[in-house]
């Protein structure tokens, strides 16, 4: 086991990266500076560090990365500050259009928040690495956590997918200029996904089916003024004086 | 986004989080992901890397648990870890030993729990002190001692279950 009974001597990798990151200073720099220049050990180490860079830097351009980098931050972006998420099939009313089917897999008890065998219907997936898994409603998740929804009319014909935050603004997931959607007839997948930001506080995600398109504003002032009745999201599993069909999901937040 | 400061960390520190990545996950296209998803992160939380006292820490710190979460999310079912391992090239600072202990750290990885994880790799790897270890983890000095004996004994637990001999340390 000698390869693991490792004790540092002076020649700490991590003193050499900090080094040649710039981040020593004063009279650490100078001890170090002395220290290299009759050290083979850690010139090597620089040299290893500089071949790295190279590596790096042609395997990731910064042009590439930036603009990867640039893709990821905006979905990354706080919740209530993303984009209107536009559904182009639905919002277009391509009756003839084919609506992708996700496949519910790994469903456990509670993942669903909808009424079986008729009403809306919303579940949502948290996104990991390798894939997304099923949330439970209610789940503690964590800032940076993203997250993607399932939803549908469940016979009606129209659709509003909207968030609701914990002072009652609302932010939309699913929507087209102002209104509900056109329903496909299957739960489907919504494009995109948003990633949590550092607001500790709960949220609701609302799944609003009607016969009739409603108005995103008017459903904003019944949820902000529901919302304050309620003192807060966790509770109200209803917007009142909406004339839709509901089904919700709560986004707690891990403390 | 702001490109002056993207391009800055890019600069100082892209190399050293790709490093990071590649020996954690063993796998170049992961760990070019990995290293994208390290950099939201910062970006996303950048007031709390302006305040800490070593940027360079706090990096390798973001890399080492974002990789190691990927590592548990894959052990599930997706990946083995001989394959990781197998497909992963060594780094080769020093030749010889250093290259030896990392290899062998990386394998016994998934056999300590996520705090061990850390602290064998910033002490085995990044050749952290103790007391670096210490504030990078957010852990008492007591405590990182105490994960890399848990480590050691994990490790000759595991390495004599294999059979393997190992050097008697002189």
């Amino acid at each position: 086991m000698s390869v693991l009974d490792y004790v540092p001597a002076g020649c700490a990798r991590h003193t050499a990266l900090r080094y040649e990151t710039g981040e020593l200073g004063g009279e650490e720099k100078t001890v170090f500076e002395s220290h290299l220049a009759g050290c083979a050990h850690c010139q090597a180490t620089l040299d290893d560090l500089a071949a790295d860079k190279r590596a790096f830097q042609a395997a990731m351009p910064f042009a590439a990365f930036e603009a990867g980098l640039a893709r990821r931050t905006e979905r990354a972006r706080p919740f209530w500050s993303r984009r209107l998420v536009l559904w182009p099939l639905l919002a277009a009313g391509a009756a003839a259009a084919a609506l992708v089917l996700m496949p519910a897999s790994g469903t456990s008890p509670g993942a669903w928040d909808g009424i079986k065998g008729g009403g809306p219907s919303l579940r949502y997936y948290v996104k990991t690495v390798v894939g997304a898994r099923p949330g439970v409603d209610g789940e503690a998740l964590r800032a940076g956590d993203a997250l993607r929804l399932q939803a549908g009319a469940g016979g009606r014909k129209y659709l509003l997918v909207i968030g609701v935050d914990a002072d009652g603004k609302i932010y939309p997931w699913l929507s087209a200029d102002g209104r509900s959607v056109p329903a496909g007839t299957e739960a489907t997948m919504l494009p995109g996904s948003v990633v949590l930001d550092d607001d500790p506080r709960p949220e609701r995600i609302f799944a609003l089916a009607s016969d009739a398109p409603l108005a995103l504003a008017d459903v904003a002032r019944a949820a902000e003024a529901a919302v304050r009745a309620a003192g807060g999201v966790a509770g109200l599993r209803q917007i009142p004086g909406v004339d839709a069909e509901q089904a919700s999901v709560l986004i707690q937040k891990a403390k | 986004m702001d490109q002056a400061l993207v391009h800055e960390l890019y600069e100082k520190y892209g190399h050293h989080v790709h490093s990071r990545c590649l020996y954690l996950l063993g796998n170049r296209d992961e760990a070019r992901d990995a290293v994208q998803e390290v950099f939201v992160k910062v970006i996303t939380h950048i007031q709390e890397f302006r305040r800490e006292a070593s940027s360079a820490t706090w990096m390798i710190r973001i890399a080492t648990n974002h990789c190691l979460n990927v590592r548990r999310s894959q052990k599930a079912g997706w990946r083995q870890q001989f394959e990781r391992d197998e497909k992963a090239r060594p780094q080769t600072y020093e030749g010889g030993e250093g290259v030896e202990r990392r290899e062998l750290v990386r394998s016994l990885l998934d056999e300590v729990d996520a705090e061990t994880q850390a602290v064998a790799v910033h002490y085995y790897v990044d050749e952290m002190s103790q007391e670096e270890i210490a504030r990078a983890v957010g852990r008492s000095l007591p405590t990182v001692r105490k994960r890399l004996k848990d480590f050691l004994e994990t490790a000759r637990g595991a390495l004599a279950a294999q059979g393997l001999k190992v050097k008697v340390a002189s």
